[in-house]
């Protein structure tokens, strides 16, 4: 499980990506080939949060399904397995174009408060 | 509460020093989105390519080879680098969470081994590896051998630098393995079938492990082997002088 190291490259990048400023969420987008589980990844971020940017962010986990291509009957198809197979004749995919992402696609920061920054 | 962006207040509201009787209104803060798209696994993969390019100037071959722990991995690893001396030379990088037994039992085929201990750490990733093999002499060695944590998940995504990454499916785990781990089996491009002495008496059915095997990988090279009674190990060692024999000098 490597759900924790995930969770913790994705604070050193939203602490980089946010300029500081408070976190509201972070959408990440999980290839469903990669086996990286989405409760898991839950679990390690409420751990992992405290003391960050990310303190109070939501962590929204998008599942990018597997792109494959069959060589025997030159079909594209989509997949959410794990192990994906040709619909039409079973084959193992010869060409995966998607579902290995493990991108930190967006975060959601917050604005600075006009009234606040106003009375300083 | 700011009537500018909807704001919640920061804390419960104090009048003249104690807190107000009013709960504290949570409402969603205004905020923009920052499109950052950034591959989480990029500063792994940056240093795997430094690796490979790094190692492949040196006139190395690189193998990763990665199993579920007791799959095989150090015996056949000595066997081999016993087979390929002395005209090639290897040396190893072999991880664990704890121990150097590994290493010892690899050293006693003469070539240089470097041992991680990982502590907890379930995968070996880029960076560790270069580090480790700057303590082997590279400029001596034909093949490098990079010996995974016995894990058969984590390792799946981390890119270490290798030419060729090897799976081993032991004849005891059950022909379904591939099926149940697939992303390891699925990245592999050489698969070994370790323990075929075993075979017969564990009940070991080929065509059923065959078809898992291909069922996550068409293409991988499919090798028979046992490095307690040796066969196989010729097709194996084969593969790895041709492979030693076309990286560029």
């Amino acid at each position: 499980m490597h759900e924790v190291g995930i969770v913790q490259s994705t604070l050193d990048a939203a602490a980089a990506g946010s300029g500081g400023r408070d976190v509201a969420a972070v959408h990440l987008r999980i290839g469903a080939l990669t086996g990286v589980v989405p409760a898991a990844l839950q679990h390690a971020w409420q751990a992992l949060r405290l003391g960050t940017v990310c303190e109070e962010a939501r962590l929204v986990v998008e599942l990018v399904p597997a792109s494959c291509r069959c060589a025997r009957c030159a079909a594209l198809y989509g997949s959410t397995s794990l192990i994906p197979s040709c619909p039409r004749c079973g084959r193992a995919p010869d060409e995966v174009l998607a579902g290995r992402e493990l991108e930190l696609a967006t975060l959601e920061v917050a604005l600075p408060c006009a009234s606040t920054a106003a009375a300083r | 509460m700011c009537i500018d962006c909807g704001c919640a207040l920061s804390g419960p509201a104090r009048i003249n020093g104690h807190a107000s009787a009013l709960p504290r209104i949570e409402l969603p803060r205004a905020t923009t989105v920052v499109p950052l798209h950034a591959d989480l696994l990029a500063p792994n993969n940056r240093d795997a390519a430094a690796n490979r390019a790094g190692w492949r100037r040196q006139g190395l071959l690189t193998i990763n080879v990665v199993s579920s722990p007791g799959a095989g991995k150090t015996t056949l690893l000595a066997r081999t680098i016993e087979r390929l001396q002395p005209a090639l030379s290897a040396g190893v990088v072999v991880g664990d969470l704890e121990t150097d037994n590994d290493a010892r039992r690899l050293r006693a085929t003469g070539a240089p081994a470097v041992q991680i201990a990982t502590g907890t750490l379930c995968h070996l990733d880029a960076r560790l590896v270069a580090e480790a093999a700057a303590g082997l002499p590279l400029a001596e060695l034909d093949l490098l051998i990079i010996e995974n944590i016995g894990n058969l998940v984590c390792p799946a995504d981390f890119d270490l630098g290798e030419d060729l990454r090897i799976t081993l499916l032991a004849v005891t785990e059950g022909e379904d393995k591939p099926l149940k781990y697939p992303p390891i089996y699925r990245n592999a491009d050489i698969i070994l079938i370790t323990k075929t002495d075993l075979a017969e008496a564990c009940g070991f059915d080929r065509a059923a492990a065959m078809a898992s095997i291909r069922a996550v990988n068409p293409r991988a090279t499919v090798i028979e082997l046992s490095a307690r009674d040796g066969r196989g190990l010729d097709t194996w060692c084969d593969l790895l002088r041709t492979r030693i024999a076309v990286v560029p000098a």
